[in-house]
């Protein structure tokens, strides 16, 4: 792995989303040579500045398409690290097999067609999830787990994980899998069930709960994230991190913080569901070889993207 | 029992497997890129890869209820710069090709490997072993195995994965394991290539015990409401192995007494670690009731005598 981030040649793949365009303006910051691959241009939003002003270099790339790949070939043989994040949360086919091709696609075809390329690589830094674990129930989960997605979007991150394990050994390339809780924060545009309960309780319509809100999750803001992945750079580890708060927090309590912050007169609601899935994330090696702890509790965390919403939607009007 | 579809039903374990299932009297289809020889079985020639070839075999697949999917890449090299995709776009992509043009399915039966294990942390793998493949086929199918298992929960069919052990008593073009190797040189009075000390042990498995775990697997119900209240989802994985756990230096003794020889080894080192891997098949015994019958002795005479037989008709 790199040591430090000075006028390196890092590639971020999705640094357009949300923790990559935090990431690449921490990476900006701390004078790195940032390359961002996203699949369009006209989705830089908050990165569009720096691309502008030319202190990160965008490629238009499609990680599917091999011939796309092709044509930026000539930059990605210089990259020193990688930092792979592109991935999509949202299961957007109506049929099954339909989303479970589109994660295979994304997250295994997208990073295999990549690797290749990257011929003078000196480290991987993989932005896993924790939906390789499945469905844990409520005990805090480690590295060690054993790994049963319940989801197309898990089996794809598992993918990817044991694919990059298997180039890296291969090519002796240091590679970090970094498997993040729930991220929230501005800019979060998921569908997820924060943005989902903040839109509600700001219009003060009902929030509804499934299985009487006692689901629990294990949320982290968005800053300690960017916090973890740099540190993982800075302290030169490789390996398999879980990084979370590990602080279970059920829907119920969820739903009622939000309602509190944002002064809303929203009802909370409850119905049957089938699954849910619980989790709760053990973070205990990323403390002692990182030596990351997260800064920012829930409430201030929420506070923090109540407002992005409120600014966001003011915006999309 | 419903119509069973075997994939890869032109393969080496295909081929025996498709033989014994007519002598039973199933209803099969076979599925394959290559129509089996000697045999007047149903066969659709399917490319899995490609979603389009399906539409063609829309009527045949309906009353499917039972796959049997053997279809797969068999590269196990580590160069995923280089073959990863294959593996990804037949055996994930391909699989899923498959499960959305089986309209009725209602069991499954997956032919895993030992490989979803990676380097062995115990002496005897269980089921129950961190999956950290070293290997691209190894990835390949512990990735087919996750996305069966999501699929078979959410639409309630019977999964049954069975991870077997190198399978030995076939003569296959493609994979050289160290069995077929090694008879095939001593039978022409070669030495057989070792690589590192040749102590290292495998419970090999003969071709006609394989096939038995396979067809009890498709009479194998899992009871869903139990395995929900469990919630562990390895009770639906089993490992397939044989009775004894030879050494290589064993084996190359045992084939030396079959052919009447006593020709030595060559020692080369090993590019990669070689590892003892010793499958416990406790689980497929307890569960499914399998239970391995040919002992590596009878195997490799057998194998020997098909080879002869080979040989023969080649001459």
């Amino acid at each position: 792995m790199i040591h430090n981030i000075k006028n390196k040649k890092i590639l971020v793949t999705g640094g357009t989303g949300q923790i990559g365009s935090f990431l690449v303006e921490e990476l900006v910051k701390k004078k790195a040579n940032v390359f961002v691959i996203g699949r369009n241009k006209k989705n830089l939003k908050e990165i569009n500045v720096l691309v502008k002003s030319k202190k990160v270099t965008f490629l238009e790339c499609d990680l599917t398409n091999n011939n796309r790949i092709k044509k930026i070939k000539n930059i990605l043989k210089e990259i020193d690290l990688l930092i792979h994040l592109s991935s999509d949360l949202s299961e957007v086919k109506t049929n099954l097999i339909d989303n479970a091709h589109f994660s295979i696609n994304l997250n295994i075809n997208g990073t295999i067609n990549l690797l290749p390329h990257l011929i003078k690589l000196k480290g991987i830094i993989y932005s896993s999830s924790t939906a390789v674990y499945g469905n844990t129930k409520e005990k805090k989960t480690n590295e060690e787990n054993t790994t049963n997605p319940v989801s197309f979007y898990g089996c794809g991150k598992l993918g990817a994980e044991k694919y990059l394990n298997i180039f890296c050994n291969f090519n002796k390339i240091p590679l970090t899998i970094l498997r993040y809780s729930s991220v929230y924060g501005p800019r979060n545009r998921t569908n997820q069930v924060i943005p989902i309960f903040i839109k509600k309780a700001l219009e003060n319509k009902t929030i509804i709960l499934y299985k009487k809100g006692k689901t629990v999750r294990d949320f982290i803001y968005i800053s300690d994230i960017i916090n973890a992945t740099i540190k993982v750079i800075t302290n030169n580890q490789e390996g398999i991190f879980n990084i979370g708060s590990g602080d279970k927090t059920t829907m119920y309590q969820l739903a009622k913080k939000i309602i509190k912050l944002t002064n809303s007169k929203s009802k909370i609601s409850f119905r049957e569901s089938l699954n849910e899935i619980n989790f709760v994330s053990d973070s205990k090696k990323a403390k002692i070889k990182l030596k990351f702890s997260t800064k920012i509790n829930l409430d201030k965390g929420l506070l923090k993207e109540i407002e992005w919403h409120k600014n966001y939607i003011v915006i999309k009007k | 029992m419903g119509k069973i579809l075997v994939t890869g039903a032109s393969g080496q374990i295909g081929t025996f497997l498709t033989k014994k299932l007519n002598q039973n009297k199933k209803k099969i289809v076979c599925l394959d890129i290559i129509k089996p020889k000697n045999t007047n079985l149903p066969f659709l020639k399917i490319d899995l890869k490609n979603k389009n070839g399906f539409k063609k075999v829309h009527k045949e697949l309906e009353d499917i209820e039972i796959l049997i999917h053997l279809a797969s890449t068999v590269n196990s090299g580590q160069n995923v710069g280089l073959n990863g995709i294959d593996s990804v776009n037949l055996n994930i992509h391909g699989t899923l090709n498959l499960l959305d043009n089986l309209p009725n399915l209602k069991q499954i039966s997956f032919a895993s490997s030992y490989m979803v294990y990676g380097k062995p942390k115990m002496q005897i793998i269980h089921e129950t072993h961190a999956t950290n493949p070293e290997n691209i086929y190894g990835a390949s199918k512990l990735i087919t195995e996750k996305i069966l298992q999501v699929f078979s929960e959410k639409k309630k069919i019977n999964l049954n994965i069975l991870r077997f052990m190198g399978i030995y008593g076939i003569v296959s073009p493609y994979v050289k394991q160290a069995i077929p190797s090694f008879i095939e040189k001593i039978l022409d009075k070669k030495n057989p290539t070792v690589f590192g000390t040749g102590n290292v042990k495998r419970n090999h498995i003969y071709i006609d015990d394989a096939i038995d775990a396979i067809i009890i697997s498709i009479n194998h119900k899992l009871n869903h409401k139990l395995n929900n209240k469990l919630n562990n989802k390895l009770n639906n994985k089993y490992n397939i192995g044989g009775i004894d756990s030879p050494s290589n230096l064993e084996l190359i003794k045992i084939i030396n007494n079959e052919i009447g020889t006593k020709i030595k080894p060559n020692f080369m080192d090993s590019k990669n670690k070689e590892y003892s891997f010793i499958t416990d098949i406790h689980n497929a015994n307890k569960k499914l009731g399998f239970k391995p019958k040919i002992g590596i002795k009878d195997g490799i005479k057998k194998t020997v005598d098909e080879y002869r037989k080979l040989r023969k008709n080649d001459s």
